[in-house]
């Protein structure tokens, strides 16, 4: 895991509170980067707030560990990041549990990139199930492929404020999309 | 031209004399100015009066080195007081002893030989006076008998302190015997090198010849009004208080010391001296012709009693003399311990009790301090350069060296005296605030000099610790740094964001913040 990550990743001090401001400003950032960046490379959609991927099982290891170099963060000091994130809109508190949505790109973003696809292939006025959009072999090589439903419900959400998308739902879940 | 009596006396660096051996200090007067005869001594107006069992020594609070200047007891035929009145001050008349023997100026001319290279026939000459510019003429060189210029000559005159007499050299001109324990010291020694006693004086007019001490100056307002075979004295100014403490306190000390010289030293409190009895022996010769009746009866009950009386006497003397031997074995027990654990200097002994007021107890004190610090801490200096000790240390080291006469100084003292610093011109340390809680007693730039010493000792092994740290900045020394002051320095640095900190359950781990910058 920490073969992928910046090498401040290894860098001791960065598991421990630093009491000057300033430092800890930067030092927040650091981390926001190097969880951005673990979610981007493992395409995790979902994070507990323990750092562990949601999905998988709970075999992974969580980002706030590192046992190449025996550190760890501790859990007020995971808080203050969590928090972090979320300002910046990096993360996305999910409300039924206590898990995190990391956006490696942000909500409009992934709207666009979701838009620019509905274009490209040619699929405007009809209705997509979620499904399709997520797991379908069509969205194979898109960035978006695999992702969470309930943040694809997120970014479709967006769209229908914008008026390019009408939601199709089925016992008050969205199923289908129909992009105009 | 001052008065021979005048003596040079060493100060330490922050303005305290430097005692002999034997020598307590006995009383401190403060703002005291200095006359020579009728003249106001310039320079001398202002400073303390160290009243010690050997000399009277003035330290100027200006300028302790340079206006510093001592009397010696033994110069001091007596004392007299003379009260405040009007404008005038009250004073301290002090009378001196003659120097002795003749005059200075005969003294030169038994004393010395002059020899000077004759600049024409390179012949060394020897004359008995004093060769100077104000000489008329010159004396003729007696291989060619021509009276040279002084200024072709002056090069080559050497001055002599061999009797031109030509008697033979006396063991006694070269050294004198101490008459306490018979140490040879130099001829120039006013005090023995070994016990710190009086040497005797029958030899000063030799001793006194042509040295003048040059590091006693003397300047006076006017003329002093002492005269060659006029009695010279000394006269103390006490600015502030009335003086009679120190009055007191010298003719004391005079008198103690006259009694000592009058008493014998040798065979003190003796009664026999191998088997002899010392005292006169009382004995009453039997009267033969022994009355008779009342008379008789009444004699020989007289006889009887003065025969108890005797007895008695004598028993109770042995009891003295033996009460007498145990004190001066314990003094001499007490006396040889303490002298194993005062190496160096006496020290002075600071006493409460010796002040009018505690103002004037805390400058005694700062001075105390700093002497300490920076003898203590010496080493530390030498090499480092720099010393940053926190107050809280101080405060233990000095107490543990116990040298306040009556117990320990109160932390709040100590701050006080360490406030005063500057104030007394003590410049080489401050008083340092460290991160707005830990006061410390500092010299110089030395919190930066630390600071950039652990800064680089962190950068050369990042993820040191505390332990590590205080091993490698003292891996030279022992204990040069404190633990405390390199705790202060790292929360510093931490503060500052010079450092950053990874904490484990074995202890805080310190790395160089090269990544993230402020600013």
């Amino acid at each position: 895991m920490t073969t992928n990550l910046p090498a401040i990743y290894s860098f001791p001090p960065l598991y421990t509170c630093q009491p000057n401001a300033l430092i800890r400003e930067q030092q927040l950032t650091v981390w926001c980067e190097i969880i951005v960046e673990f979610a981007k490379k493992e395409r995790v959609w979902c994070i507990t707030a323990e750092g562990t991927p949601a999905k998988d099982g709970g075999d992974k290891q969580s980002v706030f560990r590192n046992d190449v170099i025996q550190r760890s963060v501790k859990s007020t000091f995971i808080e203050e990041i969590w928090h972090k994130m979320i300002e910046t809109e990096k993360a996305l508190r999910i409300d039924s549990d206590s898990n995190y949505f990391i956006l490696w790109r942000s909500l409009d973003s992934w709207s666009a990139l979701i838009l620019q696809w509905f274009e490209s292939s040619g699929k405007l006025n009809q209705v997509i199930t979620l499904y399709e959009l997520i797991e379908g072999d069509e969205t194979l090589g898109c960035e978006f492929h695999g992702m969470d439903s309930m943040l694809m419900e997120k970014c479709l959400l967006r769209l229908r404020e914008r008026g390019r998308a009408s939601l199709l739902k089925d016992q008050n879940k969205v199923m289908g999309v129909k992009v105009v | 031209m001052h008065l021979s009596q005048w003596k040079y006396v060493e100060t330490t660096s922050s303005g305290q004399p430097v005692l002999r051996d034997n020598e307590q200090d006995i009383y401190v007067e403060q703002v005291v100015g200095l006359y020579q005869g009728k003249a106001k001594m310039i320079g001398k107006q202002k400073g303390r009066i160290y009243l010690t069992t050997q000399r009277l020594i003035y330290m100027d609070d200006a300028k302790p080195k340079e206006e510093s200047i001592a009397l010696e007891l033994d110069d001091i035929t007596s004392v007299e007081y003379s009260s405040k009145f009007l404008k005038k001050s009250a004073k301290l008349i002090l009378f001196l002893l003659k120097p002795n023997g003749s005059s200075l100026r005969e003294d030169k001319e038994r004393g010395f030989t002059v020899n000077w290279v004759c600049p024409i026939c390179m012949m060394t000459n020897e004359s008995s006076s004093d060769l100077n510019e104000s000489l008329q003429e010159m004396p003729p060189c007696i291989n060619c008998g021509i009276r040279a210029d002084y200024e072709m000559l002056k090069d080559s005159i050497s001055r002599n302190l061999s009797d031109s007499h030509g008697e033979a050299p006396n063991q006694d001109l070269g050294s004198i015997e101490c008459p306490a324990c018979t140490f040879l010291n130099n001829l120039y020694m006013s005090n023995c090198e070994i016990c710190g006693c009086r040497l005797p004086t029958e030899n000063k007019a030799v001793r006194t010849v042509g040295f003048k001490d040059s590091r006693i100056k003397v300047k006076l307002e006017s003329s002093d009004g002492i005269y060659e075979n006029s009695k010279s004295y000394v006269q103390l100014s006490f600015r502030k208080s009335d003086g009679t403490m120190l009055w007191q306190a010298t003719q004391k000390v005079l008198e103690d010391r006259e009694r000592k010289r009058n008493s014998p030293i040798l065979n003190q409190g003796v009664t026999t001296v191998n088997g002899v009895s010392i005292n006169e022996e009382i004995t009453l010769t039997e009267d033969k012709l022994s009355k008779v009746g009342i008379a008789g009866l009444e004699k020989a009950q007289e006889n009887q009693i003065i025969k108890n009386d005797i007895l008695l006497n004598k028993a109770l003397t042995d009891l003295n003399s033996l009460m007498n031997l145990a004190s001066e074995i314990e003094l001499l027990y007490d006396k040889d311990s303490s002298a194993k654990t005062a190496t160096k200097s006496p020290f002075l002994v600071v006493d409460r009790e010796k002040f009018l007021n505690k103002s004037l107890f805390i400058d005694e004190i700062a001075r105390e301090v700093y002497d300490f610090i920076m003898s203590e801490f010496k080493e530390q200096k030498e090499r480092e350069g720099v010393i940053l000790i926190t107050l809280v240390d101080v405060y233990a080291l000095y107490n543990k060296s116990m040298r306040i006469g009556t117990g320990l100084v109160s932390p709040q003292e100590l701050r006080e005296a360490c406030e005063k610093f500057e104030k007394l011109g003590l410049r080489d340390l401050t008083l340092k605030k460290l991160n707005n809680r830990v006061l410390c007693v500092s010299s110089g730039d030395s919190f930066d000099f630390i600071k950039g010493k652990i800064l680089k000792i962190v950068s050369a092994v990042p993820g040191a610790d505390l332990l590590q740290l205080t091993q490698k900045l003292n891996s030279s020394s022992s204990n040069a740094w404190t633990v405390g002051i390199i705790m202060e320095v790292l929360q510093n640095c931490v503060n500052e964001g010079n450092l950053l900190i990874d904490e484990q359950i074995s202890g805080i781990h310190y790395y160089v913040n090269c990544d993230w910058k402020i600013n």
